[in-house]
């Protein structure tokens, strides 16, 4: 157990590291000066080299690469050449409105998709199965996007009922939460039909196994039998697939943020990215990879634990 | 089956003589999913002839209208014809789609057959860096990538096919390997067949099967995933009439108009359903575990 | 007097499927007597299991019993509704599966699953009452032969071998002392020294407890050690129901009769087993009239046109025409082979001198195995393990001999099959195959080879590719070593007649086939090049016991005809006593004993041959008592770390110090044929006794 949580581990952190030098490398890969296509054509020749030394660009590429990790991996992404500002301070202040939408997209997913699926397993082939099956179809085949544009077309356009944009009001915890309703319900929609079919398979398939029928020869109750011995297996392929899950909420978030003009990793990354601000997009980026591969690896655990007998065969190097 | 309506019994027949594509349209969702492909396959190909405009042709005058007899889906804030643009944007989306998923398939194989049949550092090695790819979420990756290549289509189908081959690869990988444990491929080889033989008449089909209906279901995703990145501008520039510039457009006199981004929406959304029920029916039908039954 | 348990009168239970309504069983009638083992014998598909679950009432949803009555010390179980008979469940009656290992749910802990299962009958109050339950479970894994019990129930289902776990299913069975135990089939999926523990525990229960058992077999050896009572199932109808003693001594119905004749026994030895021409019907395609008829050697018009009715003869029940009125003067002639010879009698090989016709020769051949170790885990310091699957064995096969490889699994006898093929490269030692030393001979070169020596695969199905016809497997041999075909569809036709299947199976895909044809089918392209080696891994495994025996028929006509040498690896000893000409005994990669099949199975001189011997269930219940059971302790160790000196020492009864010190050579016994690898051979007393 614990070389497996070592070997994952050391895994985790051999790929993020990977993850920085791809990044610091992917400058040098395209076309032109990076710093140029940051201030501009018209840039004086100056502040051009300063921001390449502020850049590192001035370095031979394995040094920047070495400094990129050193640093990073110290917890600093430097400095925002435009706004001198620290670039910890604007993933700071973007990230957590990123992480409250994507987690409550997520819970709201499994709020709703898994009592229609658990519905579902337990009757096969009922009317109401087959309408939840074409709901979920529809609800996985919405991508983020369109979903965010009919409720805002809908919801606050058309009967002005909601909030369209922005974060609401500072300190008000209630107009923060209407603010946060559509974006949270467009991000979840996908996931929703995605949990409900996910988890009235895996049930399906548990309630036929063997040790349920096990467990009914030996006099133990539908709804012990049901909650307790079903349940819990039907539910770790779900934990496994909530990893990779808050990993695409948060890339659906670049979408659903731009519509709802809400700041965010999105947000930030999105407009880095028009500016050509190199830096903060390297920042962004690997905020999101760094989360998205962290998320992986607290499923993987939770996983481990749900499940005992992974911990002999799923070891991987 | 109970609830399979029961057609003629001629229609029927015809369903048998068709080998796969017949079980596919027995199932209601299968034929619903069917039709929605075929329509969706007809417009592409019949663009010019069913576009009643160019779909760059503008008329500021009547811009951004709903439903008309002149227009019948409206006109965006140029004043284009909506279902113009929308029939031409089908082929954007399955000329980005089929070479994307093409890319991702073919180097995905290359990489899979390699590693998996390789084995050893060269299995470990790939596995690292497959995971470090992966380690991006798809729509960042492709966004961090085109800014730095520049929006075109020709970048988008590079990027996405970037984006997807590390998926196809794990499963090329996976399926080579649980391949190679099948008996009847140690029977090839007690009878003396060739490694060569064995790779490319055993091995290989049981391993492009299995894609080939993973690349069908992606279709669709690729298709939103492309019209996402050109709502983001990202993607396809405008003019060309992408069904996600057609939404960022829309997107931008929200509050003017809201046909376009209904009804590219609403495209969007039946296409995709069209395609995923097609596929989902399609890999039932295929699949090995749930076809016929052994013995008796 | 005894009780009555069950009494089970005129069953009838029906699926409801897409092709409509199947009568799975028909017309059931038989009783349970308190403390009695009632056997329930039949090939697959006969409706044992549809029996089984229809006592416990655990039909699938779309099973339903139709009809007659089941009482329950009186109370009828098919009224009961839901909840009543979970009162019943768990508590009066229990149930165990045939797999142990998808029978206890995988996320649980034992103990936490032995406490639920308590709680059901009885809510436990407070941590008095936990620990109570907890006692008791506890008490129960003990009694069952799980040592330190109060440790391991912590531990979850994976952390337990498929013997363990079985043993912790009756533990769990037997929680609340049942009045009756529906077992199916317990054992099948054991090995036979984990069987003989399973079965001893259950006999040794049944006296204790006084349980009766309600249990499914397919193995008439296992009925003939274990059952008081049988019956004979056929196509959804009980066919034969009485005393287990009259119906192997004296078996009534023609189905009974084949199917004790179609069994291997190494106490009987036959030249040929009899075979049940057919197969068992569909129950969507049932005939009309006896069910049975179309097989059945002495049906007239009447069998095939009427219902027979379950009668009464000599104290047993019949469900045939022949013991009815009906049928006028002559009853069926129920006669026992013919052809059935005493071990004495059977020809032994003339021995030309030692090195004539050897075809197969290993010189202390090993094959290990070395685990895979990523390169992180490698930066990490992992080492990997050695598996010594196979290490240092000398073997010599002539042609048209046939060698028997048995042991348990894990003994590595198919790893010493595949490595003699070259399936496998021996990581040291030598293998000879006609003359020619192949050990390091590269592919190219051994290529051409192959066809000459030719491997049956475990698994028919996944042998056979799915993607091909049977018409393009078969001629894939030629195709490999570029051989012309000059017709390749009578050649196809051809090798469908040599193993007994009709032509129509050359259109056929593998999914299309029963275990038995795809087995056939299997043999037919390993003959397809006319090979001199053919080496056979369980042959017989997953088939029902008429056709093994029509499987094993067609392996020694064929060996008869060709002048083959056989390599038949299997753990079904009966199978060996039948086929094999001389015996080698594996443990742990090792041969422990190599003798003429003969002498092997009368007097066998190691002791770990002396214990699989005794274990083999035999199909005559009148040697249950005669004949000494040794039940070997434990497991078989991993062939990571074997034992040092003799690697079966922690489990022989005989063993000591010289034997945990130093490693027994495998040597001839003065002179003879046999070799044997103990030091203290003569302590083996072991002798089947005949009546």
């Amino acid at each position: 157990m614990r070389t497996y949580l070592l070997k994952r581990f050391a895994m985790t952190v051999l790929v993020l590291v990977l993850v920085i030098v791809y990044l610091t490398l992917l400058v040098h890969v395209v076309p032109g000066d990076p710093a140029k296509s940051l201030l501009g054509p018209r840039a004086n020749p100056d502040l051009i080299a300063k921001t390449r030394a502020a850049m590192d660009l001035d370095k031979p590429v394995l040094v920047q690469v070495g400094n990129a990790v050193w640093k990073i991996l110290h917890g600093s992404f430097g400095t925002d050449v435009f706004t001198g500002r620290s670039i910890n301070e604007l993933v700071g202040s973007a990230l957590p409105h990123t992480l409250i939408l994507a987690w409550v997209s997520l819970g709201l997913a499994v709020v709703i998709g898994v009592p229609l699926g658990v519905y579902s397993a337990t009757h096969p082939d009922s009317w109401l199965d087959r309408i939840t099956a074409v709901i979920s179809i529809s609800c996985i085949t919405i991508p983020s996007y369109v979903g965010g544009l009919f409720l805002l077309l809908l919801f606050a356009v058309k009967f002005k009922v909601m909030p369209a944009i922005g974060l609401g009001e500072e300190g008000n915890v209630l107009d923060y939460v209407t603010h946060l309703i559509l974006p949270a319900v467009a991000l979840a929609i996908t996931w929703v039909g995605y949990l409900a079919r996910l988890i009235r398979a895996s049930l399906l398939e548990v309630l036929n196994q063997t040790y349920i029928r096990a467990a009914m020869a030996a006099g133990l109750s539908p709804r012990l039998i049901f909650f307790k011995y079903a349940l819990k297996n039907a539910l770790i392929p779900m934990v496994a697939v909530l990893g990779v899950g808050i990993g695409n909420l948060m890339a659906g978030a670049v979408f659903v943020e731009l519509i709802f003009s809400r700041p965010g990793m999105g947000t930030l990354i999105y407009n880095a990215i028009q500016g050509r601000n190199f830096p903060i997009v390297r920042a962004g980026v690997l905020t999101v990879a760094f989360l998205f591969v962290a998320a992986n690896l607290l499923a993987d655990l939770a996983y481990t634990y749900l499940d005992p007998r992974i911990q002999l065969d799923k070891v991987r190097g | 089956m109970q609830y399979v309506a029961r057609p003629s019994s001629r229609y029927q027949q015809f369903l048998n003589r068709i080998p796969i594509l017949g079980d596919v349209l027995r199932q209601p969702l299968g034929a619903l999913g069917s039709v929605i492909v075929l329509v969706f396959m007809l417009t592409v190909l019949l663009a010019p002839v069913l576009a009643p405009y160019e779909y760059a042709q503008q008329d500021i005058p009547s811009m951004l209208q709903g439903p008309s007899r002149a227009h019948w889906l409206g006109t965006d804030h140029l004043g284009r014809d909506l279902l113009s643009r929308i029939i031409y944007g089908s082929r954007i989306a399955l000329g980005v789609a089929i070479p994307a998923v093409g890319i991702a398939l073919a180097g995905g194989v290359v990489i899979g057959l390699t590693a998996g049949y390789a084995g050893g550092i060269v299995d470990d090695v790939t596995l690292v860096l497959l995971d470090s790819v992966q380690a991006f979420p798809a729509v960042i990756l492709a966004l961090v990538i085109l800014a730095l290549l520049g929006p075109s289509l020709v970048n988008v189908i590079i990027v996405i096919g970037l984006a997807w081959t590390p998926g196809y690869a794990r499963i090329t990988r996976a399926q080579v390997l649980s391949t190679r444990q099948h008996q009847y491929v140690e029977v090839e080889r007690s009878l003396g067949a060739s490694q060569k033989r064995v790779l490319f008449l055993h091995i290989l089909p049981n391993v492009v099967a299995p894609l080939l209906i993973l690349a069908a279901m992606d279709l669709p995703v690729v298709i939103t995933f492309e019209a996402g990145l050109s709502f983001l501008g990202l993607g396809v520039r405008p003019p060309t009439p992408s069904w996600g510039v057609v939404l960022s457009d829309g997107f931008n006199f929200i509050r003017h108009s809201p046909w376009p981004i209904t009804w590219a929406g609403l495209t969007l959304i039946i296409t995709t359903l069209g395609f995923t029920l097609f596929g989902e029916t399609l890999r039932d039908v295929l699949d090995p575990r749930l076809s016929g039954s052994r013995g008796t | 007097m005894t009780e009555k348990i069950l009494q089970v009168k005129k069953l009838e239970v029906k699926y409801h499927t897409r092709e409509g309504i199947l009568t799975a069983i028909h017309d059931a009638s038989f009783d349970v007597d308190e403390g009695e083992i009632v056997g329930v014998v039949g090939e697959s598909g006969c409706g044992k299991s549809t029996v089984a679950s229809a006592v416990m009432r655990l039909l699938p949803p779309n099973g339903q019993i139709s009809g007659g009555q089941m009482l329950f010390r009186g109370k009828d179980l098919c009224q009961l509704d839901e909840g009543g008979m979970r009162l019943l469940r768990g508590k009066d009656m229990a149930m165990i599966f045939q797999d142990a290992m998808t029978s206890l749910n995988p996320v649980f802990s034992i103990e936490q699953q032995m406490i639920d299962a308590q709680k059901a009958r009885m809510p436990a109050t407070g941590q008095k009452g936990q620990k109570a339950l907890r006692e008791r479970a506890v008490m129960m894994l003990e009694r069952v032969g799980i040592s330190d019990a109060a440790r391991q129930i912590k531990e979850y289902p994976h952390q337990f071998s498929g013997g363990m776990r079985q043993r912790i299913m009756i533990a769990m069975a037997l929680l609340s002392n049942p009045a009756l135990l529906v077992a199916d089939e317990p054992t099948s999926a054991l090995d036979v020294t984990l069987e003989a523990q399973i079965l001893e525990l259950i006999v040794g229960l049944r006296k204790e407890l006084g349980t009766a058992i309600l249990y499914i077999t397919h193995d008439l050896g296992v009925i003939a050690r274990l059952c008081d009572k049988l019956i004979v199932m056929y196509a959804g109808n009980i066919v034969e129901y009485g005393d287990v003693f009259g119906i192997f001594d004296r078996p009534k119905h023609p189905y009974t009769q084949a199917l004790l004749r179609s069994h291997p026994s190494h106490s009987v030895r036959a030249d040929r087993l009899r075979t049940i021409r057919g197969r068992v019907p569909s129950l969507r395609e049932l005939p009309l009239g006896c069910k049975f008829a179309p097989r059945c050697d002495l049906a007239g018009e009447v069998c095939h046109g009427t219902e027979p009715d379950f009668l009464l003869v000599d104290r047993r029940y019949v469900l045939c025409h022949a013991y009815g009125r009906a049928w006028g003067e002559a009853g069926p002639t129920v006669t026992l082979p013919s052809e059935t010879r005493r071990p004495a009698a059977v020809r032994t090989l003339e021995r030309t001198g030692s090195g004539d016709g050897v075809i197969v020769k290993t010189v202390q051949v090993r094959t290990h195995f070395r685990d895979h170790v990523a390169f992180l885990g490698q930066v990490m310091g992992q080492t990997g393990g050695t598996v010594r699957a196979v290490d240092g064995v000398d073997i010599e096969i002539r042609r048209g001999e046939t060698l028997g490889l048995v042991g348990e699994s894990g003994s590595g006898k198919t790893t010493l099959g595949r490595t003699i093929l070259r399936l496998l490269d021996p990581t040291d030692g030598t293998v000879i195959i006609d003359g020619q030393d192949i050990t390091r001979m590269p592919q190219s070169k051994l290529r051409p080879m192959r066809a000459r020596m030719q491997m049956i695969f475990q698994d028919p199905f996944s042998s056979l590719s799915p993607r091909m016809k049977m018409a393009s497997i078969l001629l894939e041999p030629f195709r490999i070593h570029g051989l012309p075909v000059d017709d390749p569809k009578e050649k196809v036709d051809e090798l469908l007649a040599t193993v007994g299947l009709s032509s129509e199976q050359a259109d056929k895909y593998a999914h299309q086939l029963s275990g038995g044809q795809a087995r056939r089918v299997g043999i037919a392209r390993a003959l397809a090049l006319n090979p001199d080696i053919l080496v056979a891994d369980e042959p017989t495994a997953g088939l029902d016991v008429s056709v093994a025996a029509g499987v094993l028929n067609l392996l020694k006509d064929l060996r008869e005809e060709f002048n083959l040498a056989y390599v038949i690896i299997t753990h079904n000893l009966n199978v060996i006593s039948f086929i094999a000409d001389r015996v080698a005994v594996m443990y742990l990669g090792k041969i422990v004993e190599l003798a003429e099949a003969e002498y092997l199975f009368t007097q066998p001189r190691h002791p770990y041959t002396e214990a699989l011997m005794s274990a083999i269930p035999i199909p005559d219940p009148r040697l249950r008592d005669k004949i000494q059971h040794i039940i070997l302790e434990g497991e078989i160790p991993s062939a990571r770390n074997p034992p040092p000196g003799c690697p079966f020492h922690p489990r022989c009864r005989y063993a000591e110090e010289r034997c945990i010190a130093e490693v027994p050579r495998l040597r001839e016994e003065n002179g003879s044929q046999r070799l044997t690898a103990c030091h203290f051979p003569e302590r083996v007393q072991f002798r089947l006794s005949w009546d």
